[in-house]
């Protein structure tokens, strides 16, 4: 018996021998496929950062350092000659609104779903599943009709209304999946605590407040970050409803966009400069809340 | 009087069975609730359907009687609304009957039912949960389900600029909007040449994503591996800067004067960049399908990456233990342990990136505004069936724009739909 362990042993030796060599060359050929990816992102992104700070009369660069540098001529251009600081306070205004509003419905609602059983649940339930298949660009045509047929287009404020009804609309869409997320995040809470804190004497308003709020905390997160990115990201709901307004009232993606399409009147590098400016905000909070999106990500996927 | 007579009794008039069964409070409820029933019907849902359907003498059946005094979409909305009350009260009244039954069984088999009271009582759990949760419904209702529905209906009328209501009375059309995509030669040429490239588009767009996210993942988390965290750092990137930025930056980026034709490409061949040779990646219409594609598995691919990434934290090192005992190497490792775990864990969200990708407005809409049209042709070349709807809702076209929506939307929904059947969604506890 010892003797057939032991010579199992140097069959396995030799064998991890082998295995490191063959492992180092995977190893080169990770990390050159590691790095060549690394470029193939970094790329593009660095080229815009650099074009920011390139002040150049001729449309186009050979070069991927700057020729002309300067810190701020374009961005003193770009908020000079365009209204992007007002692009930038709509796009933010909007985003930081939605957030707020359907992380406050989704945890809400989510609480309820788990600690309540009660009999029309289960068709609730379901029918946020059902809604939720509606792809979210179907009921544009209706919507925007709607807004023209209840005079939102032809009032005073009709930027403000419409601003109004984009809140409304992404609060909805943002509400759906995200509640199924959140119930299944209560759920994996055992509901042995509240019954502990509820022969202490608690309410259900003290459980929910002082119990389960802070154990939730990183799935509202999560909630909360993709709430935010949404209408930051959003181009299409803006480009059709907002088309027909004054410049100063649309959102960064139509106005940096309009940029772009008007190539002869603005240049590259504005757009670069305004770019990176609006890239700034969802870049940090990606970065900050990393572990959060990872870990809520996987948790909420792959239960699906 | 049987049970199934105060069942169906109770069906028709809400109330009337409980009246028999002297039940009173539960019948003057019911009586209620018809009375408002005839009241919401005789004042909002009769007067908007009247005007649903109105032949005019030139014989076209419009929607409302005049111009300028009716307003065609809010005939249209209100009606939609009229139907789903219908649906509602129709609930209602079921309610009523299957109460009305069971306190006539009850009292067929003991004697007594439980009260009124009792049954109040029973209800207060119900309504508050209810009460929270109603907030989200009417948003849900008023912005997603009513819209969607109401948009359907779109596409068989002639909604389309200048038929604006309320200048205009919107005409029903029937089927001949959803004809013309197959009966007229040019439009079903196209429509046939649309469809293909969607299909060719969402296969090889997601194929591409979760094959570059899944490898790179794989590759990254590899145990030899250093400087993990870097690369998880700069993969989440494209993901971090919104969409429409970095679509926008490589609509510039693929240009006859961007960074492809002026540094990347004189870098490998050597050559000096000159505008004359340079490649117009948008000018052609073959070479804007693959760089769309690409740039897609760009902006897509750090999504499956942090998906895959989590699912291998969850493989326990056992198996790979077990695997090198019975002489596994790198590449069974990886076929038999790693790639059946991470399919099994990721396959539903695959399902979500073929949707996507299907319902993909935003890059095809905005790099297809970088494309130049054949000539001849009526779309442009990288025009899917989504954002074809889109385009033509742009241009005001709302019929033919809302056939091309229910069209996306109904190959979407049956796809999420069976998806879900087929994963067992609505039976799984953990959800419901």
């Amino acid at each position: 018996m010892d003797s057939a362990i032991s010579l199992n042993r140097t069959v396995k030796v030799k064998r991890l021998n082998h295995n490191i060599i063959t492992r180092n060359m995977g190893l080169i050929f990770s990390y050159a496929f590691l790095i060549s990816m690394v470029i193939v992102i970094l790329y593009p992104i660095l080229i815009t950062l650099m074009s920011a700070f390139n002040v150049s009369n001729s449309l186009y660069s050979t070069s991927f350092f700057p020729e002309n540098f300067s810190l701020t001529d374009n961005f003193v251009q770009l908020f000079t000659q365009t209204p992007y600081l007002s692009w930038y306070r709509n796009t933010f205004l909007v985003s930081v609104i939605t957030m707020v509003l359907s992380t406050v419905i989704v945890t809400i609602s989510g609480f309820v779903y788990s600690r309540y059983r009660y009999k029309s649940r289960k068709s609730a339930l379901m029918s946020l599943l059902i809604i939720q298949i509606i792809p979210s660009g179907s009921g544009l045509i209706a919507l925007y009709a709607i807004a023209n047929s209840i005079g939102i287009y032809s009032s005073d404020h009709a930027t403000l209304y419409t601003y109004i009804f984009m809140i409304l609309i992404y609060t909805t869409g943002g509400t759906t999946m995200n509640t199924i997320l959140m119930k299944g995040y209560y759920d994996s809470i055992p509901r042995a605590l509240d019954e502990s804190a509820k022969i202490d004497g608690a309410t259900q308003m003290q459980i929910f407040t002082e119990i389960l709020l802070p154990l939730v905390k990183p799935m509202i997160m999560v909630i909360a970050i993709f709430c935010f990115l949404g209408p930051i990201g959003d181009i299409i709901m803006p480009k059709f409803l907002i088309a027909s307004m004054s410049a100063e009232a649309k959102t960064l993606a139509v106005g940096l966009m309009g940029l772009i399409n008007n190539i002869k009147e603005s240049s590259y590098n504005v757009f670069a400069a305004g770019a990176v400016l609006a890239a700034i905000p969802p870049v940090v909070v990606f970065y900050k809340f990393q572990d959060y999106i990872v870990g809520g990500l996987t948790s909420g996927g792959v239960k699906g | 009087m049987s049970q199934q007579f105060i069942f169906w009794l109770s069906m028709v008039i809400p109330g009337s069975g409980h009246l028999l069964l002297h039940r009173m409070r539960e019948a003057l409820f019911g009586l209620s609730i018809l009375a408002l029933e005839i009241l919401v019907f005789i004042q909002f849902t009769l007067p908007n359907f009247r005007l649903l359907a109105v032949e005019q003498p030139n014989g076209k059946i419009t929607i409302g009687a005049e111009r300028f005094i009716d307003d065609s979409f809010l005939i249209m909305v209100g009606s939609t609304v009229g139907a789903m009350m219908f649906l509602v009260f129709f609930a209602l009244h079921y309610a009523f009957a299957r109460d009305a039954k069971d306190v006539k069984r009850q009292i067929d088999e003991t004697g007594s039912a439980i009260t009124f009271t009792e049954k109040v009582r029973g209800l207060s759990h119900e309504i508050v949960p209810n009460l929270i949760t109603a907030p989200k419904f009417i948003l849900l209702f008023v912005f997603a389900l009513l819209p969607a529905i109401v948009s359907i209906v779109v596409a068989f009328t002639n909604y389309k600029r200048p038929v604006l209501p309320p200048a205009f009375l919107i005409e029903w059309r029937g089927f001949s909007n959803f004809e013309r995509l197959f009966t007229n030669e040019r439009t079903a040429a196209a429509f046939q040449e649309t469809l293909s490239w969607t299909l060719t588009w969402t296969f090889c767009a997601s194929a591409l994503t979760i094959v570059l996210g899944t490898i790179l993942a794989v590759v990254a988390n590899n145990k030899g591996i250093r400087g993990q965290k870097f690369f998880r750092t700069v993969y989440i990137l494209p993901w971090a800067v919104p969409a429409f930025l970095t679509i926008l930056v490589f609509q510039l980026f693929f240009s006859k004067i961007g960074g492809m034709n002026t540094m990347v490409i004189p870098f490998f061949t050597g050559s000096e960049y000159d505008v004359s040779t340079a490649i117009g990646f948008f000018l052609d219409a073959d070479l804007a399908k693959v760089t769309i594609i690409l740039i897609q598995a760009w902006l897509g691919f750090p999504y499956v990456f942090i998906l895959v990434t989590g699912v291998l934290q969850t493989i326990p090192d056992d198996l790979y233990e077990a695997s090198a005992i019975d002489g596994g190497n790198a590449w069974s490792n990886f076929f038999d342990i790693t790639l059946p775990l991470i399919l099994i864990s990721v396959a539903p969200v695959f399902i979500t990136q073929f949707t996507f990708n299907f319902n993909n407005v935003t890059i095809v809409y905005m790099l297809g505004e970088a494309t130049v049209q054949t000539v001849g042709s009526i779309y442009k070349p990288l025009d899917t069936i989504s954002s074809l709807g889109f385009r033509l809702m742009m241009d005001a076209k709302y019929n033919e724009a809302a056939v091309y929506t229910l069209i996306t939307s109904t190959i979407v929904g049956a796809v999420v739909l069976y998806s879900w059947l087929k994963a067992g969604a609505f039976k799984n506890e953990e959800v419901m």
